[in-house]
């Protein structure tokens, strides 16, 4: 009884105090680590990610996932950066989201109007769109100058007006999944497929949406990926959406759907950024870098499991 | 234990945990200003005597490959001979981590920045930030992005190009039965300075009266170049020679003609550029020609040699001043002289 509850608590803060204990771990031992200006930068690195990942975390939940976000990050991006010199940063955003929203509905029809499963649609939209993404720029890479990207850098309170909005977009997303119906038949569709549609949720519809929704955050990614780069190339994000699902993952939401913490996807977003920079800072060799990754992520599932096995005894 | 008590406990765990975290990054930040240089330069002038040594941080386009590996050794070393300290970053191949990575030698306290940029379309922001506080940024191959850099340090590609021309005219007159017919597998068009090797092999080749058939881009890889080079002697089965302007595709050229039952060598003469490990293992095999060798260890130690003529307020002598370019010389590597 008593073990269950940690575990409770662990499900929903986990991934806090691993956090928390690496940043307190890497910034006793490195002086580069807790420079001042790491912080900014720290924060900075984990907005592409954190923003997508926020669309996958209601997919996940909803028992689907989607292998197609990098490339739609990867197009989306390009698309923002290609317009934003002619028209403007806020009519390309909107362009850019719109884009991304349609092409995430475009996966929900094709799952639940045609009937292919989700595994293997995202993964045909996943070249589809990488491909729009070449034939769109010609394979060029793109460069835009904006006044914009800078004041988005800018650290606003010490902090960086990207990480801000980000902060926006999870609060937002928590009030999509805690305070409306189509959050909560997300977690209905998500434990049990059937149940929900007989009690009258109309899952397809539920489904559709969520899709769009990874489509929609998704290209925040990618937008907040082109202005960290004030640019963008056919393949930006190639391979993203694992780390995408990853940091999911990791923060909690369990693949089999029904449940998940969007606090906890910020953490493990947060989590993969503070690697990264803490594996920078220590200059440890790249063929260890990618070890370190796998092994938390290992790690971490692996004390799930751990749970999982001693609960069934 | 009561539930409460373990719920108390974690929740102190993390938040003293936490708190020292902060804590450090806090008590950093009073005692410094909010950028990373000034800071360290303050700090600098307390600790540390005339004697403390600068900092060049260099960002490496991918250790994986034996030719960034080179370069990163000529840096490396140049650094020890001119006594700078000397901070490693390596981008993976990735964007994303080659902005953040020289945005984290720049928290690191460099006091120049060599980059060998993985996209230098994304080198804006980097470049804005090390202008912004001071550091002189030189640019090692790849390209500069259109970016306010100090200086690019390149190989000498378009002489690389005349150089291919030259060994394959050479071998070629040898030939009696060859036909003037050659053919050039390129790059993908982005590669602004890889592209110069077709153009100075192309222009070169023509001077000593040869004709270029075809020209088709195989997108830098191994496996398009070997269906390219199909295609391209299916088109054209007189060619007499191709040149391609990376390895990688010269041994798809090498491995599409063997399939056809002919010598990459004897039948229809392949020159690659690069000098990659595979394709000097193919030479040594007796399979490809020559290929043109780039030297990263000596651009590694001449982007120091630059780094420490602008610390020193020094003027630089470019090869094209306009582009703010140096080039560094390549040399020919035969079937020969791979032994």
């Amino acid at each position: 009884m008593n073990l269950r509850s940690f575990w409770k608590f662990w499900d929903r803060a986990g991934i806090f105090l691993i956090l928390s204990l690496l940043v307190s771990c890497v910034a006793i031992t490195n002086e580069d680590f807790r420079r001042p200006a790491n912080l900014p930068n720290l924060l900075l690195q984990s907005a592409p990610i954190g923003f997508a990942a926020i669309g996958m975390t209601l997919a996940i939940v909803s028992g689907a996932f989607d292998l197609s976000v990098g490339s739609i990050m990867g197009l989306t991006a390009c698309v923002f950066v290609s317009l934003i010199e002619s028209v403007g940063f806020i009519p390309a955003l909107g362009v850019a989201l719109a884009l991304g929203a349609a092409l995430g509905y475009l996966n929900g029809s094709i799952i639940t109007r045609i009937g292919i499963n989700p595994f293997i649609t995202t993964l045909g939209t996943m070249w589809v769109f990488r491909s729009f993404a070449f034939i769109y720029t010609k394979n060029q890479p793109l460069s835009a100058q904006s006044a914009v990207f800078f004041w988005l850098g800018e650290p606003f309170l010490g902090v960086p007006r990207l990480f801000f909005l980000m902060l926006l977009a999870y609060g937002l997303a928590y009030l999509i999944l805690y305070w409306t119906s189509f959050g909560r038949s997300l977690f209905a569709v998500g434990s049990n497929e059937r149940a929900a549609r007989l009690s009258g949720i109309s899952v397809d519809r539920v489904k559709r949406r969520v899709f769009a929704c990874v489509g929609l955050f998704g290209a925040l990614g990618g937008t907040a990926l082109a202005v960290r780069l004030q640019s963008a190339k056919a393949d930006t994000a190639l391979g993203t959406e694992l780390i995408v699902i990853a940091a999911v993952v990791l923060g909690g939401t369990s693949l089999r759907g029904g449940s998940g913490t969007l606090a906890g996807t910020l953490g493990a977003a947060l989590l993969f950024a503070v690697v990264y920079n803490a594996l920078d800072m220590f200059e440890v060799q790249s063929y260890w870098q990618r070890i370190a990754l796998g092994g938390i992520l290992l790690a971490a599932l692996a004390l799930d499991g751990l749970r999982k096995w001693r609960e069934k005894r | 234990m009561n539930v409460r008590w373990i719920r108390t406990a974690t929740c102190g765990m993390i938040a003293v945990t936490m708190a020292m975290g902060l804590g450090f990054w806090g008590c950093k930040k009073k005692s410094g200003t909010q950028h990373g240089t000034p800071e360290r330069a303050g700090k600098k002038a307390n600790v540390s005597g005339p004697s403390e040594k600068k900092v060049v941080g260099f960002s490496n386009f991918d250790m994986q490959y034996n030719f960034f590996q080179e370069m990163e050794k000529g840096t490396r070393e140049a650094c020890e001979e001119l006594g700078y300290e000397y901070k490693l970053h390596d981008q993976k191949s990735d964007p994303a981590q080659m902005v953040s990575g020289c945005e984290n030698l720049m928290v690191r306290g460099v006091d120049a920045l060599i980059i060998s940029p993985f996209e230098p379309s994304a080198l804006g922001p980097v470049v804005q930030k090390a202008k912004a506080q001071g550091i002189p940024v030189v640019i090692d191959d790849i390209g500069g992005g259109g970016t306010d850099y100090d200086a690019i340090v390149i190989s000498d590609c378009f002489g690389g190009g005349e150089l291919a021309a030259e060994y394959m005219a050479e071998e070629l007159a040898k030939r009696p039965e060859a036909s003037k017919e050659v053919g050039i597998l390129k790059v993908a068009p982005g590669h602004v300075y890889a592209v110069r090797r077709g153009q100075g092999f192309k222009k070169r080749i023509q001077e000593l009266g040869y004709t270029v058939v075809s020209e088709l881009c195989a997108n830098d890889s191994r496996s398009q170049g070997y269906r390219v080079t199909q295609d391209m002697l299916t088109a054209h089965p007189q060619i007499a020679g191709i040149f391609c302007e990376n390895d990688p595709m010269a041994l798809g050229a090498v491995y599409a003609i063997r399939d056809k039952g002919q010598c990459a060598i004897a039948d229809i003469l392949v020159v690659g550029f690069n000098a990659d490990p595979e394709a000097i293992e193919a030479m040594k095999a007796g399979h490809m020609a020559a290929t043109i060798q780039q030297v990263p260890y000596e651009m590694g130690k001449t982007c120091v040699k630059l780094v420490d003529q602008l610390l020193k307020k020094e003027a630089l002598s470019f090869t094209d001043p306009e582009l703010r370019e140096i080039t560094v010389p390549v040399k020919l590597m035969t079937k020969d002289s791979v032994g």
